[in-house]
């Protein structure tokens, strides 16, 4: 199911950017409706590294080989679910000053 | 041409030339090679084994280039080396399956030069043995009413075939095999050997059974069952060390050091891996830390490097373009990055910290501000040591921290391969690619975070156990070891009690009945109960770092929110929380993990406000 959200902010001059977010099942966004090429960019850039960086935390304990334990923080292969990732970017985008905001989804 | 094309001098503007070369950035975008896997377990088949072995060198050769002794590398510089590692290393397997049939058949001729004419005839033939020989002076012997055949088909059977399966079965196996494996394995060595013997097997899917094919005669094939059944024959020695299969050659090729060597002599002198490292390493370096808090000296020079490269990778690489790039970078290195490695270690940080550390990008400032503003009540952060290998660790590139329980103050950092900026790129856009740059770093600062939480939780608890342990009025007769058990099942039975674990608890947390997903559920079901109980707890900070969740967990897991309260809530300079959180741990280690304790403790909790 893929989700669009729309994007806004408040530029330097301030008046409103604003663009269209395609979420689709995979992550993957595609930035369209830009109101100005410095926006589309930005999205562009965030969504890319949210991608990157959407791997599940893997937590592990090993015993070595000299019989010690040890706690294991890493990254799993598996990447977080849509919902999950479509949460996280909206509050990480507000973060950034850019609102974002879920206006619909494939299935709908 | 428009007026904008012409600077005031009224010279033609000519935009710098972006990066054009698709190949690489696709390597940027991480579209392109094989990302390297996290093996926690060993490899149970020959795949794995393979991708394991070929992981490891492959990571030995991205230390061994030029820069990597002052940055970690990068993903898309190790798909953009494994890539070439691969195409390095499949010449020598044809080679060595060559070589090896050559070998084998050199010893065979002098081995049976005293044998019939047909064998010594079929022997010189040697590897043009392909099916068109076997169509020449084919016999199928399928059919049982040719007493010939017969008599042949009874010789491979009874006389050849045996001492085949022995061979076979003596060669060396991948030690990480499975049965079905290494069952395959010795049937695929049946066949290839028998086929140097000039007997050619294979099913017969039409009538089922074994079909078999032959241009030898029935001396050559007496003559052959004699000599293997002979004592010290040679064979065995000889299909040892000279091995036919595509699996034998790949794993005597990825054991032989001279051979590993030669192919990561040749990427790391190859002037398009060079050329691509200084690349990433100028890429890498557009995030760095400035001494200054505007240094515009410092990015004009990388700009002027970075079209330099691209310029290099659009007119392909030549090996004077590639002395002067290193020669520049190395310049760029000594004048920028050495002087801001100088600076960070004359930088006072808490906890105390390594020197691997002081010469990379972690950002320090994030670690103190961890270690000053958000420790956990009851804790020094001067006392605790992180150490950082700067270099991902090369079977488990995913793991960011360990701590251990033997030395339990120490954090244990490891450097993880980055993600590159890329975007416009190809229109030499530097505003994307430092904005793209400032990105990913913000991302790895929060990630980093994260984790420094979550093992400052994990010294919290073995500091509060080593406190108790060596406290002159602690007369336990337990082991430290037995005693950090016990704690974490303190955890485990306070948990339990108040109904906040598996199903319930930081794991699953969600927010308007969605689930936040963050861990690998897998990983987490294989932890036991009191492993489990002690990960809640040391996840329970990193969550409640994040405004949205740190409400939820104080409105829907309050044992969570009381223990977060434990650790991190002072009034009036002391901790009520805290203070009887370290006094119920005792009394339960004193009582023996005496459940009323539990209880007693969690009816302090529910009515503390």
């Amino acid at each position: 199911m893929a989700t669009l959200l729309t994007c806004t902010r408040i530029n330097g001059l301030g008046s409103i950017d604003s663009a269209e977010v395609v979420i689709n099942e995979q992550n993957k966004a595609t930035v369209q409706n830009t109101s100005v090429p410095e926006f589309e960019i930005t999205l562009r850039i965030f969504f890319i590294v949210a991608v990157r960086n959407q791997k599940q935390v893997l937590l592990s304990v090993f015993q070595t080989q000299e019989g010690e334990r040890m706690y294991r923080y890493g990254e799993s292969e598996k990447t977080i679910g849509h919902e999950a990732f479509v949460r996280r970017s909206i509050s990480a985008l507000e973060a950034e000053g850019i609102h974002a905001e879920v206006i619909g989804s494939e299935n709908e | 041409m428009n007026k904008d094309d012409h600077d005031v001098s009224g010279e033609v503007y000519l935009p710098p030339e972006g990066l054009k070369d698709k190949e690489t950035i696709e390597y940027l975008a991480e579209e392109r090679g094989t990302a390297p896997n996290n093996f926690y377990n060993e490899p149970d088949n020959f795949t794995e084994w393979k991708e394991r072995e070929i992981q490891k060198q492959v990571f030995l050769l991205l230390y061994r280039l030029q820069h990597s002794d002052v940055r970690t590398p990068s993903l898309p510089e190790y798909t953009f080396c494994r890539d070439r590692f691969n195409q390095g290393l499949n010449p020598y397997i044809l080679r060595d399956y060559i070589a090896n049939k050559e070998n084998i058949y050199d010893a065979l001729s002098e081995f049976c030069k005293d044998g019939p004419e047909k064998l010594k005839a079929y022997l010189q033939v040697r590897q043009e043995t392909t099916s068109s020989t076997y169509k020449k002076g084919n016999e199928r012997i399928k059919s049982v009413s040719d007493p010939d055949k017969l008599a042949k088909k009874k010789i491979i059977l009874n006389g050849i075939l045996p001492w085949i399966n022995d061979i076979a079965g003596s060669l060396p196996v991948i030690p990480s095999y499975s049965e079905r494996e290494r069952e395959k394995m010795k049937n695929d060595s049946v066949v290839q050997i028998a086929e140097i013997f000039g007997i050619k097997m294979q099913e017969d899917s039409q009538n089922g059974g074994l079909l078999i094919e032959t241009p030898l005669d029935i001396q050559s094939l007496e003559y052959l069952a004699f000599r293997l059944q002979e004592r010290n024959t040679p064979f065995k020695d000889l299909f040892v060390e000279n091995p036919l299969s595509q699996e034998g050659i790949t794993q005597s090729l990825l054991t032989d050091n001279s051979i590993l060597q030669i192919i990561e002599s040749r990427i790391v002198n190859n002037p398009k891996v060079e050329v691509f490292h200084n690349l990433c390493t100028m890429l890498d370096f557009l995030g760095y830390p400035f001494l200054n808090e505007t240094d515009q000296k410092r990015m004009r020079y990388e700009e002027e490097i970075l079209l330099d490269i691209f310029g290099a990778i659009n007119n392909r690489v030549q090996e004077t373009n590639v002395k002067a790039i290193n020669s520049r970078v190395l310049d760029y290195i000594k004048v920028h990055i050495e002087p801001l490695y100088q600076q960070r270690s004359q930088q006072k940080v808490i906890p105390k910290i390594d020197q691997n550390a002081l010469r990379s990008d972690l950002p320090l400032d994030l670690i103190n501000e961890v270690f000053t503003k958000r420790l956990p009540n009851g804790i020094d952060g001067n006392t605790i040591i992180v150490i950082y290998e700067r270099v991902p660790q090369v079977t488990l590139p995913g793991i960011k921290a360990e701590v251990g329980r033997y030395s339990p103050k120490v954090i244990f950092l490891f450097g993880e391969l980055k993600h590159l900026p890329y975007i416009k790129i190809e229109e030499a856009n530097f505003m994307a690619l430092r904005e793209m740059s400032g990105r990913e770093i913000e991302e790895q600062r929060k990630d980093l975070r994260r984790v420094l939480l979550h093992e400052l939780l994990h010294i919290w608890l073995w500091q509060v156990v080593s406190d108790y342990y060596s406290s002159p009025s602690t007369m336990s007769p337990k082991s430290l070891l037995d005693i950090q058990d016990d704690t974490e099942q303190f955890l485990l039975d306070c948990f339990l009690e108040n109904n906040e674990f598996k199903g319930n608890d930081i794991f699953s947390l969600s927010i308007d009945n969605m689930s936040i997903s963050d861990y690998d559920p897998d990983k987490l079901k294989l932890l036991e109960d009191r492993t489990y109980a002690h990960e809640i707890f040391a996840e329970i900070c990193c969550q409640a770092d994040i405004p949205e969740r740190f409400l939820v967990i104080r409105r829907e897991l309050p044992w969570h929110y009381f223990m977060y309260r434990v650790l991190y809530e002072i009034r009036d300079n002391k901790s009520i929380p805290y203070e009887r959180f370290i006094n119920a741990m005792h009394e339960y280690l004193n009582t023996d993990r005496d459940a009323r304790v539990v209880k007693k403790f969690i009816e302090f909790a529910r009515k503390y406000t």
